[in-house]
């Protein structure tokens, strides 16, 4: 993949970028998140069965669906800050300040909402499910382009080879053995929703049961599934609430950094700066520009040697 | 993969809270900053720490021992000593926004103490803490004489660890970030003062002082009762009371009717056109005013200057003036456009507590 082929995504960018322009955007972005160790996710979004809907309904209606697609993601995301663009007829999307955790619940509800989207190209009713591939890379070394796109894309890929509608993790540092497939049935899900302890627990109560009750036999399975979907709809709520918690941290430590950094100059120049308030002001963006700053010392400096003049007048009076 | 549409999370709050931190760090500095508006009707202060305050710039100090144990005190600021000003030594120490005399001169040490009283006091109520070092900034009217303002100082001195004196009208378009190319109106009870702002320190020939202020309003509202209801009977405090409850220049304005005695029988009268009148004598020459300090300006930036003038003190908040002062510009100008300041009792002090923020340590230092 020596460069990838992006396409711009106009809704989001409101046609401000060209794809080279997006292309090197996302590389900055992840070179920041490198540099300053913030999470990043990318998101490989596809609709299902994209070739037949054009086969079906013409080609236009690609176009439109994408379109619709496209605004629903920035819609899901609540404006939330995401770069994105088309790669074929998938729609990618890095997001910057999110993890893992907060990938899963953007994804779930780009999911979710599409299953509510309708269209009409013209002619028949169309509705579409959408699977979305998640790349949520673990350590900086692994916040590169080209392997997150390719990581996201094949989570897509692999998604939509399982039925679709749904989305599918790929966490690269666990070489993609650990990929998610949420359905009731994957025992892989046992890993995610609970702690090896838990597990074992729930194994000897069940036997145990088994043991007490002959008509519990064999119902375990029944029992097992149920318990999961009801965890399973718990963590989604958590899951909202962490991802929300996370942004605001992100955001924190992010405003911390820069208050760091302005305290940092403001030993290097001491004695220039006008205080700690000041510094306060530039993080929260309601400082002056440089040219007021000039004015407002040469007034500062103005007003003191008025008051300078005044102290020494009356001094010399007083000595009179 | 569940199904259900996932809960809309509650919004985050975007502005980062800083307040509290940068508090911290100005109690650790054990400074407390604050912006002092010393007014003949009105004393008001701001400070680092968040308090405001104001205080009718009188002081009264009971005539004799008697008096001195009937109030628990030796000294009354504010309301509370013009109500009972009867019992009291009564001074307005600030008479025309300076200092009436000068330590020393016969007849006059009463002010000066009656000044210095007042700062303390005001500074009192911004409730420093006992190991905070206080750096003020005192917003002085524009004319005041190089003796009173060394007089100011000297007295403020006393309560503050270091204090700066600038002219008043400069701390109001500071504190509106107006730093350049700006005409400041401050309407007090005494005075008007006009003062043109270029991003120096103003000049004399920058400055304008006009009687046409509060007080002056208050007269002529006087004058105009006197004419149509000649028995009336009428306090200059019951006048200046209907003024700052019904004041306005505008053609649609609140009816202002009051009971006042007439041959000591309390009556129902409509005050409303008398009140207009004496509210709109002050536009013509305050317009006037600003004509000569546009006319000496600048030519290249006359234009910037008309639509730049900010409107301040007790007396701007005569409802409408903003509007009306504007269209008399345009009628004797030919444009203009004026900004009343959103707070304008606080105008001055909240700009003097900013200039204090900005000015350097050092200067503070320097001045102890
Ligand atoms: N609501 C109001 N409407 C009209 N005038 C008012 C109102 N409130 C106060 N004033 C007038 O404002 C004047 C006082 O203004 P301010 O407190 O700014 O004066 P000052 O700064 O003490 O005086 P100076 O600037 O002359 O030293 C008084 O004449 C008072 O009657
Ligand atoms: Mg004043």
């Amino acid at each position: 993949m020596a460069s990838l082929p992006f396409t711009s995504l106009s809704a989001s960018d409101q046609g401000l970028f060209t794809p080279s322009e997006l292309r090197s955007l996302m590389e900055k972005e992840l070179s920041r998140s490198r540099r300053y160790g913030y999470d990043v996710v990318m998101l490989s979004i596809g609709v299902d069965r994209i070739a037949s809907l054009g086969d079906l309904y013409g080609h236009e209606s690609k176009g439109l669906v994408l379109e619709e697609i496209t605004r629903l993601l920035i819609a899901s995301t609540r404006s939330c800050d995401f770069l994105g663009c088309l790669m074929g007829d998938r729609i990618l999307a890095l997001f910057p300040h999110t993890g893992e955790t907060g990938a899963r619940a953007v994804a779930n509800r780009i999911v979710s909402a599409a299953r509510d989207l309708e269209f009409s190209a013209g002619g028949p009713q169309i509705s579409v499910t959408l699977t979305v591939g998640i790349a949520a890379p673990r350590t900086a070394k692994e916040r590169e382009l080209e392997p997150l796109v390719e990581q996201a894309t094949q989570a897509c890929q692999e998604g939509q080879a399982a039925g679709g509608d749904r989305w599918q993790l790929m966490a690269p540092s666990t070489n993609g053995h650990d990929k998610h497939a949420p359905s009731l049935k994957d025992t892989a899900d046992m890993g995610e929703l609970m702690d090896e302890m838990l597990r074992e627990k729930m194994k000897t109560v069940f036997e145990s049961m088994g043991e007490q009750l002959p008509d519990f036999a064999g119902r375990d399975s029944e029992v097992f599934a149920l318990a999961l979907k009801k965890m399973a709809e718990e963590r989604q709520t958590q899951d909202s609430k962490l991802e929300l918690l996370e942004r605001r941290i992100q955001r924190l430590s992010d405003n911390l950094g820069l208050t760091e950094e302005q305290l940092q100059r403001a030993m290097e120049m001491k004695g220039m700066d006008p205080g700690v308030a000041s510094i306060y002001q530039e993080v929260q963006g309601i400082a002056d520009g440089d040219s007021d700053k000039t004015l407002k010392k040469d007034m500062m400096a103005a007003i003191y040697e008025a008051n300078l003049e005044l102290q020494d007048k009356a001094e010399s009076e007083q000595n009179d | 993969m569940t199904s259900s549409q996932p809960n809309e999370l509650p919004e985050s709050d975007d502005t980062p809270h800083f307040e509290l931190i940068s508090d911290e760090a100005e109690n650790a500095e054990g400074i407390l900053y604050v912006g002092i508006d010393l007014g003949t009707s009105r004393t008001s202060i701001a400070a680092s720490n968040g308090v405001r305050a104001t205080v009718p710039s009188v002081v009264g100090y009971p005539k004799d021992v008697v008096g001195q144990k009937l109030f628990g005190r030796s000294v009354l600021f504010g309301d509370e000593a013009i109500e009972k000003r009867m019992s009291l030594d009564f001074h307005r120490p600030l008479e025309k926004g300076v200092l009436k005399g000068t330590a020393g001169e016969a007849g006059n040490d009463g002010d000066v103490r009656a000044a210095r009283d007042l700062i303390n006091e005001i500074i009192r109520r911004a409730r420093p803490r006992k190991d905070e070092i206080i750096y003020a900034v005192i917003g002085a009217p524009a004319e005041a004489s190089i003796k009173s303002k060394s007089a100011i100082l000297e007295v403020a001195r006393e309560s503050c660890d270091s204090v700066m004196i600038c002219s008043e009208p400069f701390s109001v378009a500071y504190g509106q970030e107006m730093l350049e190319d700006v005409l400041v109106i401050d309407i007090g009870a005494g005075t008007v003062d006009l003062c043109r702002m270029h991003g120096t320190m103003p000049e004399d020939a920058d400055q304008i002082t006009l009687e046409t202020a509060g007080d002056f309003v208050d007269d002529q509202f006087a004058a105009a009762i006197r004419e149509s209801n000649p028995k009336a009977q009428f306090s200059k405090e019951m006048l200046k009371g209907i003024k700052q409850r019904f004041a306005s220049v505008a053609e649609e304005m609140e009816p202002c009717n009051v009971q006042l005695p007439v041959e000591g029988k309390p009556t129902e009268l409509d005050l409303t056109e008398e009140l207009r009148g004496a509210c709109r004598a002050i536009v013509p020459p305050i317009v006037d005013g600003l004509r000569k300090l546009i006319a000496t300006f600048d030519p290249e930036f006359q234009d910037r200057l008309k639509d730049r003038v900010l409107l301040a003190g007790g007396g701007s908040q005569i409802k409408g003036l903003d509007i009306a002062i504007e269209r008399e510009m345009h009628e004797q100008l030919g444009s203009g456009r004026v900004v009343r300041i959103e707070e304008p009792m606080y105008g001055g002090a909240t700009g003097a507590l900013k200039i204090a923020h900005d000015m350097p340590e050092e200067y503070w230092e320097r001045l102890k």
